[in-house]
């Protein structure tokens, strides 16, 4: 599933609350990619003119307009897994409900033929995510003492099993959250 | 002596982002730091030195950010931190007058910040001629204060882009700000907002540092899974150790629900005379624009879940911190008695707050610190305060395992930093990184105007990234100002940077940037390259 960020609107604008005398480009291609949460991610992209008139001399202005913008997401391990993205339109700022389930990865946008070329425009750097849940796994010289874990759990009103469950982690810091009386997110994503 | 059953480690952490506004006569957001001085700062040093004195053995360790010691430095900030104390005891003088003969429930309140008013200008200015770094300091030196500090600007170091860089910059310049203010070399580094992602460590360890402070959930999630959960340190395999925050300790101390700050007793921030009196009569106080503002003198305590608000007693509220400082010691012991039997060795419970919220948000916080302090140094029972330091002398070798990034923030992770109403930044800020790092890279030709256009870049970049800036655009509160100060910065970046790719340097340009932010004045670009 794909949030759209508030904030898309066409390149050429400035996002609500973005001054408008920050530059709308930086002549540069750029692709950043960082975690929001351990299964989202925040992606934004800016493509120079430079690379946009380059494609038109490539592809041609019809085939590049039967194009769509493609954000690719590689799971930086072996598995090879890969999420796709369609971010064609005017948006430039993305959040992205990750369906790969490595911790670190990384990203490219480019444009996609419906032939399927895709010619890449640029890529992000790798970007590490966070556990979702405690480690199975632990150095047999230091056991955990499960009680502690079970401890912090309950602190926060969460059965103890829950912590080992999906998004565990994640759950810890909500239930933290609701006993400290935080409201959720102005404007939040979710 | 027996041996401590466990440890209780106390750590504030405070930080103000770099606001200085000489333009104006007065600037609200200049308020943030006379406020934190004479209501937070001043009232904890007040407590410190105290239990000091009386010879009460305590130790507490001090986040100061390098934002906060420049500002606390500042010539232009003494002279008008002095004025802003010297309105608000005129205030509270004209208050006593007109509660002279009305309103007599509300005089102990106003009477309690007449006399603090006055105490904390004798403490500022006779005591300590204006320099509360050194003050702290010697509290370091006798042992009862280990000093740490933070980023340079506070920036929110998960999302920075060229992350290496980038942190290397907020790092470097914030540990030489800190050496020079406070002529001591820091071992201990507080993430802000306890933000971390992998690879920190490295950049840390690289730098000097022993340790760090990261929340719960970062020591439960990390990989392999730490024997102790989050009760002690882990050691990343770069050789930076990780002490976890206390849940439950924060939970009795920071929540909005069921905290000790909420009790009925205490004082109630949100209602000021600024708002609750007349215009003509409080507008001298609240600001030259005759905008509303808090004055700082309020007479109600939080009495419940009502508008109906009770005069404050600070006798009785006195009392309740008292019964909350030993209610939060006797919970401490309890819980070490109960991790002690089960860990083999004293386990530490890490207490870590904003040091804004003692005096400031918590009227009554430093002297239930106070109170704090003193039960654990006669009633400890075994638990001893200790600070990170002292722990890692003391303690056997941490485990190795790797924290899980996260955050104190919302959610855990990164998205009160991170959302609509403020991910615009990240652009910019990337952009920028990498536009210093080719600048840093390229040098200044050892040409000295080449040299301080690199370092007011840098200047720039570094106050751009403040983490303040995303939070309070997230909040929604000051959120003008934070995206101008974003703005300006960047744009002031920009600016130097395009003078610096055409070979060229404005001097009345640089000058006018430098003089807008004096501070950092030994930062050296080539941490950027």
């Amino acid at each position: 599933m794909i949030h759209r960020s508030l904030n898309a609107l066409p390149w050429a604008g400035a996002a609500p609350g973005e001054p408008a005398d920050l530059p709308e480009t930086y002549g540069v291609d750029v692709l950043m990619l960082a975690p929001v949460d351990p299964s989202r991610l925040f992606a934004t992209f800016q493509i120079a003119w430079s690379t946009r008139n380059r494609l038109v001399e490539e592809l041609g202005d019809e085939r590049l307009s039967q194009c769509r913008m493609i954000l690719r997401l590689h799971a930086d391990d072996q598995s090879g897994a890969c999420q796709e993205v369609d971010v064609s339109g005017p948006s430039r700022s993305w959040y992205v409900d990750l369906e790969i389930t490595s911790r670190s990865l990384w990203g490219e946008i480019g444009c996609l033929e419906p032939e399927g070329t895709f010619y890449a425009v640029a890529r992000s750097g790798r970007v590490d995510l966070p556990w979702e849940r405690p480690s199975p796994r632990f150095d047999p010289e230091w056991v955990p003492v499960e009680e502690a874990y079970e401890r912090i759990a309950r602190s926060v009103g969460m059965h103890p099993e829950t912590l080992y469950c999906a998004r565990g982690c994640v759950a810890l810091a909500e239930g933290r959250d609701q006993r400290l009386g935080r409201k959720s997110l102005p404007g939040a994503v979710r | 002596m027996t041996p401590a059953s466990g440890f209780l480690c106390l750590v504030l952490h405070a930080h103000l982002p770099y606001v200085r506004h000489p333009e104006f006569g007065e600037s609200y957001e200049e308020r943030w730091l006379y406020e934190a001085i004479l209501e937070s700062y001043l009232p904890l040093l007040d407590t410190f030195e105290r239990l000091a004195e009386e010879g009460v053995r305590f130790r507490v360790a001090l986040s100061l950010s390098a934002t906060l010691l420049e500002m606390l430095h500042d010539d232009l900030h003494r002279q008008r931190f002095l004025r802003y104390v010297d309105s608000r005891i005129h205030l509270a003088e004209q208050e006593l007058q007109r509660t002279s003969h009305q309103h007599h429930e509300l005089r102990p309140s106003i009477e309690m910040y007449h006399e603090r008013f006055q105490r904390f200008r004798r403490l500022y200015l006779d005591r300590h001629q204006g320099d509360l770094t050194s003050a702290f300091g010697r509290l370091a030196d006798q042992g009862h204060l280990e000093l740490l500090t933070t980023a340079a600007t506070h920036g929110y170091l998960p999302l920075l882009e060229p992350n290496e860089q980038m942190v290397r910059g907020q790092i470097q310049v914030g540990l030489e700000a800190f050496q020079r203010l406070t002529g001591r070399s820091a071992r201990g580094f507080w993430l802000p907002e306890c933000g971390y992602r992998r690879g920190l460590d490295g950049i840390l360890a690289e730098a000097g540092l022993d340790y760090c402070i990261l929340d719960t959930p970062s020591l439960v999630g990390a990989r392999p899974r730490p024997r102790f959960a989050g009760f002690a340190p882990i050691r990343t395999e770069r050789g930076l150790t990780c002490f976890g925050r206390d849940l439950e300790g924060g939970l009795e101390v920071w929540s909005s629900l069921g905290g000790y700050p909420a009790d009925p007793e205490y004082r109630d921030f949100y209602r000021d005379i600024g708002w609750d009196l007349p215009l003509d009569y409080v507008g001298s106080y609240v600001h030259e624009s005759g905008k509303r503002l808090n004055t700082g003198l309020k007479y109600y305590r939080i009495t419940g879940p009502t508008d109906h608000k009770e005069a404050y007693r600070p006798g009785e509220a006195a009392h309740v911190a008292e019964r909350h400082a030993l209610a939060f010691l006797s919970a401490r012991q309890r819980l070490v008695e109960w991790l002690r039997e089960r860990m083999g060795q004293p386990p530490v419970v890490v207490a870590a707050f904003d040091a804004e919220l003692f005096g400031h948000w918590w009227l009554e916080g430093p002297l239930w610190l106070e109170h704090l302090l003193r039960k654990l140094a006669t009633q400890g029972q075994g638990l001893e305060s200790i600070t990170p330091t002292a722990y890692l002398r003391e303690a056997p070798l941490p485990q190795i395992s790797e924290p899980n990034p996260g955050s104190w923030g919302d959610g855990g992770f990164n998205a009160r930093w991170l959302n609509p109403s403020n991910d615009w930044v990240y652009r910019h800020l990337s952009a920028a990184g990498q536009r210093m790092v080719e600048m840093a890279r390229r040098g200044d030709g050892e040409d000295p105007d080449r040299k301080r256009l690199l370092n007011q870049a840098a200047r720039e970049l570094l106050l751009s990234q403040s983490s303040d800036w995303a939070y309070l655009m997230s909040t929604g509160q000051f959120a003008e100002y934070a995206r101008k100060r974003t703005r300006d910065h960047l744009v002031a970046f920009n600016l130097l940077y395009d003078e610096f790719r055409e070979g060229k340097v404005d001097p009345e340009v640089l000058r006018n940037l430098e003089e807008r932010s004096p501070l950092f004045r030994n930062l050296d670009y080539r941490a950027w390259r």
